[in-house]
């Protein structure tokens, strides 16, 4: 399995979660996906194309996403990624999870 | 639902890898256009790796599970060889005599015989005589050609049941079946000649007798091996010979269970002796018909057309019955109108006890699993606190309980090959097995359909064993499954586990109920009596290989043999008659003074008749109740006389002695035949049938009859000594004859208690089966049982509890367990009964005594499979068990 970089640097499972929030907003090709992340953290989170498909595919493989081919606004095809049902619910499970780790952390950091 | 999603997406780049490569392909290349638009470096760096590594990742997620789950299965099992053992065997038999019963009543029930073209189309031709509550499946030729003509667009071809035949071919005899067949039958069903041809047209007609025949693949084979120069060799059937003009494909063999080897034109039937006529217009021919129709209402045609014209046809010898009604079935004989052969309903409920079996397996394997999924509580909970998922958790233990099920499949197709041979030569030995393609024959006795059979139940059986344990051992508590270890759990007796160990148990007496009724059967079969005597008595026939051309020289024979054997020491008497009993019986029509013949009268079915030489009644065991046996005087020149059965005396004289009534016999202007004595009933068709009315004559008296065999009563303990006598006056007297045949009464009996035998031995030899699964299954629950509560076991007998005491506590568990099971067991039973009634003789489905007997023995079983174990806990040490803890 793919060893990436961005995943070196967040903890596991991260993209995966930041990918499904992303796509709440709904479908949306592989390199939006990326710019959006990228976006949204100011560019801290540089999304490496390497990482970004291998964690699609996994997305893909539990049944968390659909893919579909569709035109973009520039008038390509491009693949289109939609959240499922149970990724939706994947990804609630995933924040509070998320929101409590961090909290904890924080708290022993003597942040919160 | 959305499980779904992905698991379609991994099936999409399993199956369409390269529709899925070109998938990624493109994405990328979007991906690098944006990037070079957004004037980015190339971040995606090696492409192909990228796709490989995707694609990768799909296959590696899926096969490295399947990979890990089989070893960690595999593991499991090699820890465990005896349960592996047990639980392959089990579930092989199980699924193997199912596999064994599909493959045979596929073939009678399902499969269309071989070679047919639109099988579908093709429908078989009854006769169904309401009044006698018969359906004719032969008819005479008459009634075939009466159909035939009556309506142009009807199809109508017919054939000879087939019968066994001696061919032989230069000095060789091979026994054969051989069908005869009319002018349109293999055009009518579309069978092709493999070589040669079939029968011309000329040479059907039907009379002259055209003597060519046609072999089945199967018959040039075995006979000929398979020699191209067959075509024009002669070969002797009887006393004909016969060219051989074609092979058929070697698909079909006829369309009946039987196979068919030799085929010749109808009109190559016989010509019965003593009959007025040719054959084709007496009622003595035997037909079967076939018709092909071709549009919806043809069916409602034949059956209309033929009944028209057949009711206004009177034949000789024939009881014409005003409400007969031509009926149609479909090419598979078992499915049509006919009364099933007892062979086919025995194996359609033997087919049924064998699915119980399987049922029974599968419970005892289910709560073995379940055994074994409640000892590795501890160890699945570790594994989940580990942080397997409760989903990964199920595919493991499934997929362990897959490879036990392919296990048995293995043992299961290994198995069913060598019992559907067993099987096929028990309920159909002549039948022909080939598959309905030649080209994809049967590869040592494995049939694709049976293997696939076998899979598909063994993979069902496989997923459910497994998901039914895997799902109750995620129920329990994960800490306190820790907590508590493993042993020293107070046993908790499940719900599940003993509602399998009860419908184990209960249906095993169900399957032993049956197996009960069928040995009781037998045995009140058996002890019916036929009339006769069969002690230290036999019927001889010389055989010869054209037995026509010695009608005379036998006839001849036999009163010369006769008084020869009479005088030697090892013989008590000898006689002879024109029919041999149970084998043969000849309908005659009988006028009493005043009255219509006897046949139309209410109370005696058809009149039957027989002569017989003085001494014959003594012979065969007949007792004369009231006048006298034939003697010499009764000879051709005296006045006609006849000895009546008691059944016919009662009838026809009801309160009145017989002795000295006139009978008319065959016309109503024969001369009187004045009866002067009445003999017992005897059976003339088989074990089981309601009395006849027999008359018998001298056969002095009835010039046109042949001795049919000689009966010769042996001194008791010489019956050797007096077959080897009757062979030696039969060779002096008869020099030229082939070899002599020598029947028993319990030969010919023999082939009657056929059905109620192998139901007997299948129901015994299954529920044996099923006894010994139940047993192991009690067996491994009781020992289960005591192994959980071995602390509390060595602690009572630490504070004194006597070995009684704890023996007692182990089996009490077992023991009402079983009780429950067996009562179960019997309100089954009782249900079930009325399935198999019309299969029984002289014992009720409820029968008491089998009922009580099978509880008994499950009751005795259940017992030693509780004391082992419960002995075993008795004797623990409690110093070194708690030691062990």
């Amino acid at each position: 399995m793919a060893t990436s970089d961005v995943r070196r640097e967040l903890p596991p499972g991260t993209l995966e979660m930041l990918i499904l929030r992303t796509l709440t907003l709904g479908s949306l090709h592989g390199y939006a996906i990326a710019q959006h992340i990228a976006n949204l953290s100011d560019g801290v989170l540089r999304v490496e194309q390497g990482s970004l498909y291998p964690a699609l595919e996994r997305l893909l493989n539990k049944g968390w996403l659909t893919a579909k081919w569709a035109e973009s606004p520039t008038k390509r095809q491009a693949r289109y990624y939609t959240i499922t049902r149970l990724g939706r619910r994947q990804l609630d499970v995933r924040e509070s999870d998320y929101d409590r780790v961090a909290h904890a952390i924080g708290r022993v950091l003597g942040r919160a | 639902m959305s499980r779904l999603y992905g698991l379609r997406h991994r099936l999409y780049v399993l199956l369409r890898g390269d529709r899925y490569d070109d998938d990624v392909r493109r994405e990328l290349r979007f991906h690098r256009e944006l990037d070079r638009v957004a004037g980015e470096e190339n971040s995606l760096g090696n492409e192909t790796y990228y796709r490989e590594e995707v694609r990768r990742m799909t296959l590696h997620l899926w096969t490295d599970r399947v990979r890990q789950d089989l070893a960690y299965a595999w593991r499991g099992l090699r820890r465990a060889p005896g349960f592996t053992v047990a639980i392959a065997l089990m579930l092989g038999l199980g699924v193997g005599v199912n596999a064994a019963m599909y493959s045979l009543l596929d073939r009678v029930f399902v499969r269309v015989p071989g070679g047919v073209v639109r099988p579908d189309e093709v429908r078989r031709v009854y006769v169904d005589l309401p009044h006698q509550r018969f359906t004719m499946e032969g008819v005479p030729y008459p009634w075939v050609q009466a159909i035939e003509r009556a309506d142009s667009t009807v199809r109508l071809s017919a054939f000879s049941a087939p019968e066994s035949v001696l061919v032989r071919a230069d000095r060789r005899r091979l026994s054969a079946m051989r069908s005869l067949v009319t002018a349109d039958y293999f055009s009518l069903l579309g069978v092709r000649p493999e070589r040669g041809r079939f029968f011309a047209a000329e040479e059907n007609d039907i009379a002259t007798a055209t003597p060519v025949a046609v072999l089945s693949d199967a018959f040039w084979r075995r006979g000929f091996a398979a020699d191209p120069a067959v075509l024009g060799r002669r070969v002797k059937i009887g006393t004909t010979q016969y060219t051989i003009v074609g092979v058929a494909q070697p698909a079909f063999s006829g369309i009946d269970l039987d196979a068919v080897d030799v085929w010749s034109p109808a009109n190559n039937h016989d010509a019965q002796p003593g009959l007025p006529g040719p054959w084709y217009t007496t009622f003595s021919s035997s037909f079967r018909m076939i018709a092909r129709v071709h549009s919806a209402g043809a069916d409602q045609r034949i059956a209309t057309v033929g009944t028209a014209v057949l009711r206004p046809i009177k034949l000789q010898y024939f009881i014409s019955d005003s409400t007969l009604q031509v009926l149609t079935g479909p090419i598979i004989e078992a499915i049509g109108p006919m009364k099933q052969k007892s062979e086919v309903t025995v194996a359609t409920r033997v087919a049924g006890v064998a699915v119980l079996v399987l049922v029974i397996v599968m419970a005892n394997v289910m709560s073995l699993l379940l055994l074994r999924a409640t000892r590795r509580q501890r160890e699945i909970a570790v594994r989940r606190a580990l942080g397997i998922s409760r989903g990964r958790l199920v595919q493991q233990v499934v997929t362990e309980s897959l490879c036990l099920a392919a296990l048995g499949a293995v043992v299961a197709t290994v198995f069913s090959i060598w019992a559907s041979r067993m099987l096929r030569a028990l309920f159909f030995p002549n039948a022909h097995w080939a598959l309905a393609d030649g080209a994809s024959r049967a590869i040592g006795g494995l049939e694709p359909r049976v293997v696939l059979f076998v899979l598909v139940v063994s993979v069902l059986l496989g997923f459910a064993g497994g998901l039914v344990p895997a799902l109750q051992a995620l129920r329990p508590d994960l800490s306190e499954s820790l907590k508590a270890g493993m042993s020293s759990t107070s046993y908790r007796s499940s719900r599940l586990r003993n509602t399998l160990l009860v419908s184990q148990v209960a249906l095993c007496v169900v399957l032993l109920t049956g197996a009960g009724l069928f040995i009781r059967s037998l045995d009140n079969v058996r002890s019916i009596g036929t009339g006769f005597d069969g002690r230290d008595q036999f019927f001889a026939t010389p055989t010869f290989d054209e037995p026509a051309s010695h009608r005379d020289a036998v006839r001849a024979a036999f009163p010369l043999v006769a008084d020869r054997l009479r005088s030697l020491p090892e013989i008590a008497s000898v006689g002879y008659a024109s029919l041999t009993p149970l084998r043969e019986l000849s309908i005659h029509t009988v006028f009493l003074e005043d009255r219509d013949s006897v046949y139309q009268l209410k109370g005696p079915r058809l009149p039957l008749y027989t002569s017989v030489t003085p001494d014959y009644f003594r012979t065969v065991g007949l007792r004369l109740e009231t006048g006298r046996d034939f003697s010499s005087a009764d000879g051709a020149g005296g006045a006609p006389v006849t000895i009546v059965s008691a059944r016919a005396a009662k009838v026809l004289w009801p309160g009145e002695s017989p002795i000295g009534k006139c009978l008319f016999l065959g016309t109503r202007d024969a001369p009187c035949s004045r009866v002067v004595g009445v003999v017992s009933d005897a059976h003339e068709t088989g074990i089981i049938e309601r009395p006849f009315s027999q008359f018998y004559v001298p056969f002095a008296q009835a010039p046109k009859d042949d001795p049919s065999s000689l009966a010769v009563r042996a001194r008791p303990g010489q019956s050797a000594a007096a077959r080897r006598e009757t062979e030696k006056v039969f060779r002096d007297l008869i020099p030229d004859m082939s070899g002599i045949s020598v029947r028993t009464f319990d030969t010919i009996v023999e082939a009657e208690l056929r059905p109620w035998r192998l139901g007997a031995t299948l129901f015994s030899a299954l529920g044996l089966l099923a006894l010994v699964i139940a047993a192991i299954g009690v067996y491994a629950v009781v020992a289960y049982g005591a192994s959980q509560r071995t602390h509390e076991i060595v602690i009572r007998v630490a504070l004194g509890a006597q070995r009684r005491d704890v023996m007692d506590l182990v089996v009490r568990d077992g023991v009402g367990t079983v009780g429950v099971g067996i009562g179960v067991g019997i309100a089954i039973a009782l249900l079930l009964g009325r399935l198999i009634a019309s299969l029984l003789f002289g014992v009720l489905p409820h029968d008491p005594s089998v009922l009580i007997g099978a509880a008994v023995v499950l009751c005795a079983v259940g017992m030693m499979a509780c004391f082992v174990p419960a002995r075993r806990a008795a004797r623990l040490e409690p110093a070194s068990a708690l030691r062990a803890e």
